[in-house]
């Protein structure tokens, strides 16, 4: 079309730019302008300024012409219209009242599952990072393999704290945790509790973590033996608002000083106390055996030390001191060992990965885990999805009802954009309802989601102007994604065929069965989850354990009876509702260990690892444990004092056909004491004495008359009157001992 | 009305538009203006003009013919209306008003 010479780049591009913003009616007479212009120029100056002069009239034209597109009844801009779609929005919100319900609702609850599982995943992302240098606090850990059985612990012995900070100078800080992992009894005045919670901690443990310290001075809490610090609540329990420090505190017959008081530790800690002991206050520090792995060990390293390199260097404490140590103990150097097929080795594992990344033996406590994280967040997106899908479907199963008015709107001149903008905007005022509601539906339903997930999660996140903002900003999100397919689907309709009463279907439909179907898929494998887990948790609870719990009533501490013992059980066996009453240093899932034993006639290195339980001749009856073979103890047979039952997997481990009569022998564990030599009399069914989680390992059963519980079996009537003559009881034989 | 007023670009485009009598255009009515005030409007600023002076009803226009000068392109011809006349005689009257009431004293005295 141009007769001008349009060879040059440039004068296309601004052609094509002229074209592109200037309104079609004037566009003709403004070319030519332009040319006449262009050819005027070129007879004055050169081509090149007159090409220049070309671009430059028609950037200016820009100016004047770029709005002039539309003609001025399409610019009735923003206030006026977003007024009125505000208003039209709020009737039709009214008028389908019970279809604005469904959907807000819907939405609604969608939100408040997120909200909800967003609470418990920035939950379980806040663990230990209260601290100041959590960063930079590691744990040491061991991984070895001993025999045929691997370790993977977070344990080290007790001189590593002091290795550490001699032998590498890196080390900033480092300190230990030690507990027994028991109950202990705290006294004070009159009151006593049976507690958990009881740590031994090195003074320095204040230089590592962050335990602000109400009263007391950190640099001096816990130098001195026998020295406690108590966390807030504690103190308060014991003492109540009256200062603590300098208090004397029984505990199992000690008496410790109250040197400080700490804040209470957030719940997001993976470390759990209400007591922290001077290490000094006890003697398991005499242990500095290398390879004696009792303690926690923590330490900060400076910022900027790569970890993983510090962890390289640990080979050396194992070549220093584990080596001399095991030449002592099994005779053979680090080297050897290793060549035989064994492991042994430190790692670290930073602070904040323990709550989600730790999943070792000999836990603190148990962790949880990262997948937990993954999947929760996985199902929060599904979830949200699945709600702004069905918002999208009920949007657009109702578009018959609005079609007309797009067609309205049209005739009188609103654009496609304009009719995308309010569908939009009403998609977001509803979003923006949903979210007031979910928020109100999270406070209602906090308490029972706690209840469910074991956690205290408060709704402190609702008063945080970051975390409303956010959901806002949520909301905003959800109304745009959800709004967007009706919006560009309603603003399709063309006016003429709506308002004949043409219906506009069809060509949506596999797009709208496709989310219905996507929808439904989720939903139902949302469901057949949650099936599984509710599955498993009966199995959990319904499951045959192999032994009977109901009903069975654990006093704990009961070797505070000393030689009172046997006159307690016949005391207890008297009460009414009383059926069978055992002493026994282990129960089922609490604290079941293990010993090496051998066959009577194998070689002296073939030694199998047994899980043992002891306990005096009652528990069996007691535990309602079934013989699959043999007899129980006798409580007057002498010779059952090296007499020995066990569970079928043991007798499996054994390889025995008949194991009535068989002998075993428990090797020295040290040089000066003498092998002893069980016999065989029973075999009991196996039951599963750790958590269901677990294999059942082999098991052996031994009489003894240490022991930390009474276990009493009781009769279903009167419960609450039977557990109180059982308390009567204990109080009267040992008053100072809580019953718990 | 408030708005109803010339501005004084519009008045010149106006005037020119009567000079031209017939001819007036985009591009004549720039070349126009520079001829005979030397000042240099951006073609944009001269069009936007006559669609403003367009659209409050003092100008008309016809599409007019083409020229090899402009690419084969029509011009749109602006002619004055009566109500545009209107407006620029109200103007120049109101200006002949004002200019009889300056004092001659004043000027006697800053030519003086």
């Amino acid at each position: 079309m141009n007769t001008h010479d349009d060879t040059s780049l440039w004068l296309r591009t601004a052609n094509r730019l002229l074209a592109w913003f200037c309104a079609s009616e004037v566009y003709e007479e403004l070319r030519g302008d332009l040319e006449e212009q262009y050819q005027d120029r070129l007879e004055r100056m050169s081509l090149r300024r007159a090409r220049l002069g070309y671009v430059f009239d028609v950037l200016f034209l820009f100016r004047s012409f770029a709005r002039r597109r539309t003609p001025a009844y399409h610019q009735a801009r923003g206030p006026i219209m977003l007024k009125n779609y505000f208003k039209i929005t709020m009737r039709n919100l009214r008028k389908q009242f019970g279809y604005t319900a469904i959907n807000i609702l819907g939405l609604a609850v969608g939100i408040a599952c997120c909200l909800l599982i967003f609470m418990y995943v920035q939950h379980e992302l806040s663990y230990d990072r209260h601290h100041e240098k959590a960063e930079r606090i590691f744990r040491i850990g061991l991984d070895a393999r001993i025999g045929d059985k691997d370790f993977l612990a977070p344990i080290s012995p007790e001189p590593m704290r002091e290795a550490l900070v001699n032998d590498f100078p890196e080390v900033v800080a480092a300190t230990r945790f030690f507990t027994f992992d028991d109950v202990v009894s705290v006294r004070h005045d009159d009151h006593s509790f049976l507690e958990k919670g009881f740590f031994y901690a090195d003074s320095t443990v204040f230089d590592v973590f962050t335990f602000p310290l109400l009263r007391g001075d950190p640099a001096t809490a816990l130098t001195e033996p026998l020295a406690v610090v108590l966390t807030e609540s504690t103190a308060q329990k014991y003492f109540g608002a009256a200062n603590p420090i300098d208090e004397t505190l029984l505990i199992d017959g000690q008496d410790y000083r109250v040197t400080g008081v700490m804040q209470d530790l957030p719940e997001a800690s993976h470390l759990r106390f209400k007591f922290l002991a001077s290490m000094g206050s006890t003697n398991a520090t005499q242990n500095t055996f290398w390879i004696s792995n009792n303690f926690y060990t923590y330490f900060v390293l400076p910022k900027g030390v790569d970890h993983k390199a510090f962890e390289a260097k640990l080979e050396e404490l194992v070549q220093h001191y584990v080596g001399p140590a095991a030449q002592e103990a099994l005779g053979m150097t680090v080297d050897e060992y290793r060549a035989a097929g064994g492991r042994y080795r430190y790692f670290i594992q930073p602070l904040t990965d323990i709550h989600l990344h730790s999943n070792l033996d000999y836990e603190i406590a148990p962790n949880s885990n990262a997948a937990y994280v993954y999947a929760l967040s996985a199902i929060a997106v599904l979830i949200l999805l699945i709600a702004c899908i069905n918002f999208m479907n009920l949007a657009t199963a109702r578009s018959a009802g609005r079609a007309r008015e797009v067609g309205i709107r049209k005739t009188l001149g609103s654009n496609r954009g304009q009719l995308v903008r309010q569908f939009l905007l009403e998609a977001t005022v509803m979003s923006l309802l949903a979210l007031v509601v979910a928020i109100l539906l999270v406070q209602v339903l906090l308490p029972l989601f706690n209840n469910i997930a074991g956690t205290s999660l408060t709704n402190v996140y609702v008063r945080d102007l970051r975390f409303l903002a956010g959901m806002v900003g949520l909301a905003l999100l959800v109304g745009v994604l959800a709004g967007s397919y009706p919006a560009f689907f309603l603003a399709a309709f063309q006016p003429a065929k709506v308002l004949k009463g043409t219906s506009q279907r069809g060509s949506n439909a596999l797009l709208r069965n496709g989310l219905v179907v996507f929808q439904f898929a989720i939903s139902i494998a949302l469901i057949v989850c949650t099936g599984v887990v509710f599955n498993q948790m009966n199995y959990m609870q319904q499951k045959n354990l192999g032994f009977e719990k109901e009903h069975v009533v654990v006093i704990e501490r009961a070797w505070t009876l000393r030689d009172q013992r046997e006159v307690f059980r016949q005391h207890v066996l008297r009460q009414p509702g009383v059926q069978q009453v055992s002493y026994s240093n282990n129960l089922p899932t609490r604290m079941v260990g293990d010993n090496a034993w051998r066959k009577e006639g194998a070689a002296a290195n073939e030694v199998e690892s047994l899980r043992v339980m002891y306990a005096d001749a009652h528990l069996i009856q007691t535990l309602d444990m079934e013989l699959a073979a043999g007899r129980n103890f006798a409580p007057d047979r002498a010779a059952d004092s090296t007499a020995v039952i066990l569970n079928e997997a043991a007798v499996a481990l054994m390889g025995w056909e008949d194991p009535i009569g068989q002998h075993l022998i428990q090797p020295e564990v040290l040089a000066d004491m003498e092998a002893t030599r069980y016999t065989v009399i029973g075999v009991v069914k196996d039951f599963h004495y750790e958590s269901l989680h677990e294999d059942i390992d082999p098991l052996a059963i031994q009489l003894s008359d240490f022991g930390q519980y009474w276990a009493v079996r009781i009769q279903p009537t009167d419960i609450p009157e039977t557990v109180a003559a059982l308390e009567a009881a204990w109080k009267q034989f040992v008053p100072e001992e809580p019953f718990e | 009305m408030k708005g109803n007023h010339l501005g004084e670009f519009e008045e010149l485009v106006l005037l020119t538009v009567c000079i031209l009598h017939g001819e007036a255009y985009g591009f004549s009515v720039k070349k126009e203006i520079t001829q005979q005030t030397g000042r240099r409007p951006t073609l944009g600023a001269v069009h936007a003009t006559l669609y403003r002076l367009q659209d409050k009803g003092l100008l008309d226009s016809t599409l007019g013919g083409a020229n090899s000068q402009r690419g084969g392109r029509r011009k749109r011809l602006f002619t004055i209306t009566s109500a545009g006349l209107a407006m620029l005689e109200e103007a120049r009257t109101i200006r002949e008003q004002m200019w009889a009431l300056v004092p001659r004293l004043d000027i006697e005295r800053s030519l003086g």
